[in-house]
C-alpha cells in the first residue's frame, strides 16, 4: 500500500515541542558608521513599510529595502544636511528604488496582488476568519492602489504606507500642507471609485 | 515586528464621511515585518561598509593624496631624496602607476562586532517530526575578532507540564465534549524576565473560541529568557497552542450518537429494507433552512424573479437560467440580506456556495466561517443540519486547498543529468536548475525505472502546508458530525481519512456506527465493505457491498460494477454489446474462471473489484474520472510523487513498481485528477499491457507441486506433501494458509481442510481421508500478506490395489 499524501501528514503526531527555526549563530558582526547605524535604526521601518505598501510581495519589499539603504550607504557621505532630512532622503531613494522595481515588473507581467501574497498585511482583527475576510479586502484596496497614476500611489504610500504627516510628506513632496491634503482627498476619491467600479481602473490604467 | 500606524497630524484633513471609512480602513493595515529582517540587512550593510573597494572609500583617497603631497614635500626638500624623486618621475612616464591600496582595516576592540541581536530569533514549538534545527546565514566578518562572548540563547519553556496542565483549563469544556479541537500559533514576545509580555494570533485554528482560549492561557506560560552576551534580551517566540480532545480519537467520531440498541440485523441484507432516501453527500437542502434564506431576503417579488430559495441555497440557477447573471444577481441579493440580518447564517452559507461555484475560495470560506459565527450566536433558531453544512463546507474547502498544496515538490535537473535515458533527451528543459515537468513525463513514460531512482535522490520538497490546514479541516468534520451524527459528507470525508492510512479496523468500526446511526446510509455500508476486504473478510465484505447496493439507486450499482476498464480490447467489445440481465451474466462470466481461491464462497477478485470502485466512487467522486479508471484497473500506486510549485500546476506521478507508470499532468486546485489527451492514449495503450492488477500478482494463479501417497484405510487415505513455490515471499513469521479441497461431480465442497504454516522453504505434509463420492481434489497455499494464490487442482483417480504414488 502506498502512502498517500493525504496520509503521511495525518500521521504527524500532535506532540509538543521546541524547534528553533531561526538562530543567532554568530558572537560578532561587523559595524556600520555610526552616524548611518542611527538613521537605519530609525527609518528602516518606515522605510520598509512605505516599500511594502507599493510592491507586491514581502519578499519584493525586502529586496527593495536593502536596495534602498545599499545605495544609500554608497552616497551617505555625499548626503547633504541643508537640502532633506535624512527621513525624506532616504524615502525620496526608496521611490525610485520602487519606480524602477515596478517598471521591472511590468516588463515581465501583472503587478496584480493575489491573495496568498499578502499574508503579511492585516488588520488587527481577533479571528482567523475576520483576518481572510480582511485580507481579501486589503487584496482588493491594493490591487486598486496599483492602477491609480503615480502621484496618487505616491501621496497614499507615504500616508498609508510609512505613516507620515501632512508635514513631512509636505516636506517629500516640496509642496505646501494644504497642497498634501487636497492631493491626499483626490486620491482617496479616485482609490474608492476603483474599488467599487474595476472598469474604472481599466479606463484609468489606460489613461496613465 | 508589528506596526500599527497613527495618524497624529492628518486629523487635520477634513474628508467626506465615506472618504473617512477608507481612510480608517487604510490606516488599519497591519504590517507584520519578519522579524529578522532588520537586523539580516544592518548585518548585510555593515559587512558592503567594511569589504567595499577604495573607490568607495573617500577617507582612504584623502590618505593616499596626503601621503603623496608628503612625498613630494620630502623628496623636494631632502637633496638625497631630490635624485631618487626625479629617477620616480621617470619611471612614472614609461610605467603604469599600481593602484594606491588602502590601509589595512583593524577594528579597536570596544568596536568589535557585535553579536547578532537574539530578538532576530524565533522559536516555534512545534510537534518533534519537523523539527529541525535552521541557523540563519549571517555574513561571516572578513577579520578575527578578539574578543568572544557566551553564544546567544533562545527561550525556553521553564515548564512543559505546567503549560500543558494551563492549556487543559483553558479548552472550553464544551468543544472538548463535542471532540472539537485544533491547534493555534501565537507570536509571544518574551521580555528579559521570561515573561509574556506580548501575545499576538499568528495562524487560527478556524475555531474562535478556540483562537481566544490560546489567546488567554499563553500569558500564563513562563520561559528562562533569551541571552545575549551573558544578558536577558526580549525575543518573539511562535508557539502552537494545541487542542487535543482527551477522549476521543479522530476515528471514534464518525457516526457518533448511534444507538447501541439498534437492529441486530443491521448488516444482513436479507432482513430488513434497504435505505430509501438520496444518496449524495451534498446534504439535501433542509426545510429549516429554506425558511430562515426566505426569511433573510423577505421579498416574494424577488424569489418569484430569481428563482425557488432552494437554488440559491445550492448556488445553482433553475433550469434554464443562464448562471452567470443569476449568480451576480442572486450575490446581490444575499448580500443585502446578510447586512439586514446579523444573526442569520443562511444567507452566508448560499453566497458562500455561489463564490465557490465561481472559483473565489478565498472568499467562500470566509463566508463560511462568518456563517458559522452567526451560527453559534443564534444557535436556537440554527438546526444542527445547517450548522453542519457550514463545518463540513468549511472542511472540504480547507482540503481541497491542503490537497493542492501537500506533498509539492521540485526535482534538482542534476540529477537527471547524472542518469542516461538517451530516448529522452531532447524533450523539455530546465527551469532554476529543476527539471520542468515535460521533461520528468517524458522520463516516466520512457525510463521509469531511472526516474525513479532520480526521485530518490533528487527530490527536493517545495512546500509543506504542515499539520495546522488538517487540523483546522478535521475538526470542521468533527464538529459537522457532532452536531448532526447522520451528516453524509463529513463521515464520509473521515472514514476517507481513515481509509487513505489504511486503518482498516477504525474504518470498519466508524462505518457501522455510521450506517447505524443513518439505517444502513450506502456509502457507509461501501466503506464498511471496503475495510472488510482489506481485511481479508471477503465474505462480509461482499455481504456489506450487496446490502449497499440494495440502496444505490440503478445508475450507481451499474457504475460500481462496470467492468470496462478491467477487460482487453476484444472482451471490452463484447461487453459492450450487452445490456440489462445479459450484462449481468456476462460479469458472472467473466468472474467465474478468475477466482483465485475456489474453494470459497465468494470470488475474491470481484470483491475486490467492488471495494477499489466504492473507493474510487467516494475518493474521486465519479467511478467514470480518469483517476477512478487508474485506481480500478491497478490498485493503489506503489508511490506517488507530486511535483509543481505552489499555485501553479502538479503533475501526479502514480508508480507501480514493475509497471504500469501514470501521469496525471496539469493538475489544477481542485481534487479533480483527470489526464491529459496523452496521459490518456498512454492509459488506454496500457490496456494491451497491463490489463489490471489484483493484489501484487498477475491474473493467473502460481501453479502448485503436490505429491500424493494414497493408503488404504477406513476410506482411503491421502499423504499430501506440497512444496512452498519460489514466488512466495519465505519469511518464517509470515503464515500462509494451506488448504484442501474435496469436490464431488458436480463441484460443490464435499469437505475442506485448512491449515496455517509458516512461510520457509521445503516441503508441508497433510493428509486427507477421500471417500468413495470425492472426484476433484484441490490444493491452495495462500498468502494473506500479499494475495498470492497457488493452486494445484486434479481428479482423483478411484481406489486400486496396488496403492501407488499418486
Amino acid at each position: 500500500m502506498s502512502a498517500h499524501p493525504y496520509t503521511r501528514a495525518m500521521q504527524i503526531q500532535d506532540n509538543v515541542t521546541e524547534k528553533v527555526t531561526r538562530q543567532a549563530p554568530t558572537r560578532s558582526r561587523p559595524r556600520l558608521p555610526s552616524e548611518f547605524e542611527t538613521w537605519f535604526v530609525e527609518h528602516q521601518s518606515s522605510v520598509y513599510r512605505y516599500v511594502r505598501f507599493r510592491v507586491a510581495t514581502r519578499e519584493a519589499a525586502e529586496d527593495v529595502t536593502s536596495d534602498v539603504f545599499m545605495k544609500a550607504l554608497r552616497s551617505f557621505e555625499r548626503y547633504d544636511a541643508s537640502r532633506a532630512s535624512p527621513k525624506t532622503w532616504l524615502l525620496r531613494i526608496a521611490r525610485n528604488a520602487v519606480t524602477d522595481h515596478l517598471r521591472a515588473l511590468k516588463r515581465r507581467g501583472s503587478l496584480h496582488v493575489s491573495l496568498d501574497r499578502i499574508p503579511d498585511l492585516v488588520a488587527n482583527v481577533p479571528s482567523a476568519e475576520e483576518r481572510v475576510i480582511k485580507q481579501e479586502r486589503i487584496q482588493r484596496l491594493l490591487n486598486g492602489t496599483q492602477t491609480l497614476r503615480k502621484g496618487d500611489q505616491e501621496i497614499l504610500s507615504l500616508r498609508y504606507g510609512s505613516g507620515l504627516q501632512n508635514s513631512e510628506i509636505a516636506e517629500h513632496l516640496g509642496v505646501s500642507d494644504n497642497a498634501v491634503a487636497v492631493r491626499l482627498h483626490r486620491a482617496l476619491k479616485r482609490l474608492q471609485d476603483v474599488v467599487r467600479d474595476p472598469d474604472l481602473a481599466r479606463t484609468q490604467d489606460h489613461e496613465a | 515586528m508589528k506596526h500599527r500606524l497613527d495618524h497624529p497630524g492628518l486629523d487635520a484633513l477634513v474628508l467626506p464621511d465615506d472618504l473617512k471609512s477608507l481612510d480608517a480602513e487604510l490606516s488599519s493595515i497591519r504590517y507584520e515585518e519578519r522579524p529578522s529582517f532588520g537586523p539580516e540587512l544592518e548585518g548585510e550593510l555593515a559587512k558592503a561598509w567594511l569589504t567595499r573597494t577604495p573607490a568607495q572609500r573617500p577617507w582612504a583617497r584623502r590618505l593616499a593624496v596626503a601621503a603623496v603631497i608628503a612625498l613630494l614635500l620630502v623628496g623636494t626638500t631632502v637633496p638625497s631624496a631630490r635624485a631618487s624623486l626625479v629617477r620616480f618621475i621617470g619611471t612614472l612616464q614609461t610605467e603604469e602607476v599600481a593602484p594606491v591600496e588602502g590601509p589595512e582595516v583593524t577594528v579597536p576592540a570596544e568596536a568589535a562586532p557585535q553579536p547578532v541581536d537574539s530578538s532576530d530569533a524565533i522559536v516555534e514549538l512545534r510537534p518533534p517530526v519537523i523539527a529541525e534545527v535552521v541557523p540563519v546565514e549571517v555574513p561571516t566578518p572578513p577579520i578575527e575578532v578578539p574578543v568572544e562572548w557566551p553564544a546567544p540563547t533562545l527561550p525556553v519553556l521553564v515548564d512543559r507540564e505546567e503549560a500543558e496542565a494551563s492549556i487543559r483549563e483553558a479548552y472550553p469544556l464544551d468543544l472538548q465534549r463535542a471532540g472539537v479541537g485544533g491547534s493555534v500559533r501565537v507570536l509571544l514576545w518574551i521580555d528579559p524576565r521570561g515573561s509574556v509580555d506580548n501575545v499576538n494570533l499568528d495562524e487560527g485554528s478556524g475555531v474562535p473560541a478556540l483562537d481566544r482560549a490560546a489567546l488567554l492561557v499563553a500569558p500564563s506560560f513562563r520561559f528562562r529568557p533569551a541571552s545575549r552576551r551573558g544578558q536577558s534580551v526580549g525575543t518573539w517566540v511562535e508557539f502552537d497552542v494545541i487542542f487535543q480532545p482527551m477522549a476521543q480519537q479522530f476515528g471514534q467520531i464518525a457516526g457518533v450518537g448511534d444507538g447501541a440498541a439498534s437492529d441486530p440485523n443491521i448488516f444482513d441484507p436479507s432482513v430488513g429494507a434497504a435505505w430509501r432516501g438520496t444518496v449524495d453527500a451534498a446534504a439535501p437542502v433542509g426545510r429549516e433552512t429554506s425558511e430562515l434564506l426566505a426569511t433573510a431576503i423577505d421579498d416574494d417579488e424577488v424569489i418569484a424573479r430569481l428563482g425557488p430559495v432552494e437554488s440559491m441555497l445550492v448556488g445553482e440557477p433553475p433550469p434554464g437560467v443562464g448562471p452567470t447573471q443569476w449568480r451576480s444577481d442572486v450575490s446581490a441579493v444575499l448580500e443585502d440580506a446578510m447586512e439586514r440580518n446579523p444573526d442569520n447564517p443562511a444567507p452566508l452559507l448560499a453566497l458562500a456556495r455561489i463564490r465557490r461555484r465561481q472559483g473565489l475560495k478565498g472568499e467562500a470560506r470566509a463566508l463560511f466561517e462568518r456563517g458559522l459565527q452567526r451560527a453559534v450566536r443564534s444557535d436556537s433558531r440554527v438546526s444542527p443540519s445547517l450548522f453542519a453544512d457550514l463545518h463540513y463546507e468549511r472542511g472540504l474547502l480547507i482540503k481541497e486547498g491542503w490537497q493542492a498544496s501537500n506533498g509539492l515538490g521540485r526535482v534538482r535537473a542534476d540529477a537527471l543529468d547524472l542518469a542516461a535515458c538517451p530516448q529522452a533527451a531532447s524533450s523539455g528543459g530546465s527551469e532554476d536548475g529543476y527539471a520542468s515537468a515535460d521533461r520528468l513525463i517524458a522520463w516516466n513514460y520512457l525510463c521509469p525505472a531511472e526516474l525513479d531512482e532520480i526521485f530518490s535522490t533528487g527530490f527536493e520538497p517545495s512546500y509543506n502546508s504542515g499539520p495546522a490546514n488538517l487540523d483546522v479541516m478535521t475538526a470542521s468534520f468533527r464538529t459537522a458530525i457532532a452536531a448532526h451524527p447522520v451528516h453524509v459528507g463529513a463521515n464520509v470525508e473521515v472514514l476517507l481519512a481513515l481509509s487513505e492510512q489504511g486503518r482498516w479496523e477504525e474504518v470498519l468500526e466508524a462505518s457501522e456506527r455510521f450506517a447505524r446511526a443513518s439505517n444502513r446510509h450506502p456509502y457507509g455500508l461501501l466503506l464498511g465493505g471496503l475495510a472488510l476486504q482489506r481485511l481479508s473478510r471477503p465474505e462480509e465484505a461482499r455481504d456489506r457491498f450487496t446490502l449497499a447496493m440494495l440502496g444505490l439507486p440503478a445508475h450507481e450499482v451499474n457504475a460500481l460494477k462496470d467492468l470496462r476498464f478491467v477487460l482487453d480490447r476484444s472482451q471490452l467489445a463484447e461487453y459492450r454489446r450487452t445490456t440489462g440481465v445479459q450484462r449481468r451474466n456476462w460479469e458472472d462470466r467473466f468472474w467465474a474462471p478468475l477466482d483465485p481461491i475456489l474453494s470459497t464462497a465468494v470470488n475474491e477478485r470481484a470483491i475486490e473489484h467492488l471495494a477499489r470502485a466504492a473507493h474510487a466512487r467516494l475518493r474521486y467522486g465519479d467511478v467514470q474520472s480518469d483517476a477512478s479508471e487508474v485506481l480500478i484497473r491497478y490498485g493503489e500506486p506503489n508511490r506517488l510523487r507530486v511535483v509543481g510549485e505552489l499555485g501553479g500546476p502538479r503533475t501526479e506521478f502514480w508508480n507501480y513498481g514493475t509497471g504500469p507508470h501514470v501521469t496525471f499532468t496539469g493538475l489544477g486546485p481542485t481534487p479533480a485528477t483527470e489526464l491529459t489527451q496523452e496521459g490518456r492514449a498512454y492509459v488506454n495503450d496500457l490496456r494491451d499491457v497491463f490489463v489490471h492488477r489484483y493484489g501484487t500478482d498477475a491474473r493467473d494463479p502460481v501453479p502448485l507441486a503436490v505429491e500424493f501417497e494414497a493408503h488404504e484405510g477406513t476410506g482411503l487415505q491421502v499423504q499430501m506433501r506440497v512444496d512452498v513455490p519460489d514466488e512466495f515471499e519465505v519469511e518464517e513469521q509470515r503464515l500462509l494458509e494451506l488448504g484442501v479441497f474435496l469436490l464431488d461431480a458436480s463441484g460443490a465442497l464435499v469437505s475442506s481442510t485448512v491449515i496455517e504454516t509458516p512461510a520457509v522453504e521445503g516441503p508441508v505434509s497433510l493428509e486427507a481421508s477421500v471417500s468413495a463420492e470425492i472426484a476433484t481434489v484441490v490444493v491452495e497455499l495462500f498468502d494473506p500478506a500479499s494475495g498470492r494464490v497457488a493452486v494445484f487442482r486434479d481428479a482423483v483417480p478411484p481406489p486400486s490395489d496396488g496403492l501407488e504414488p499418486y
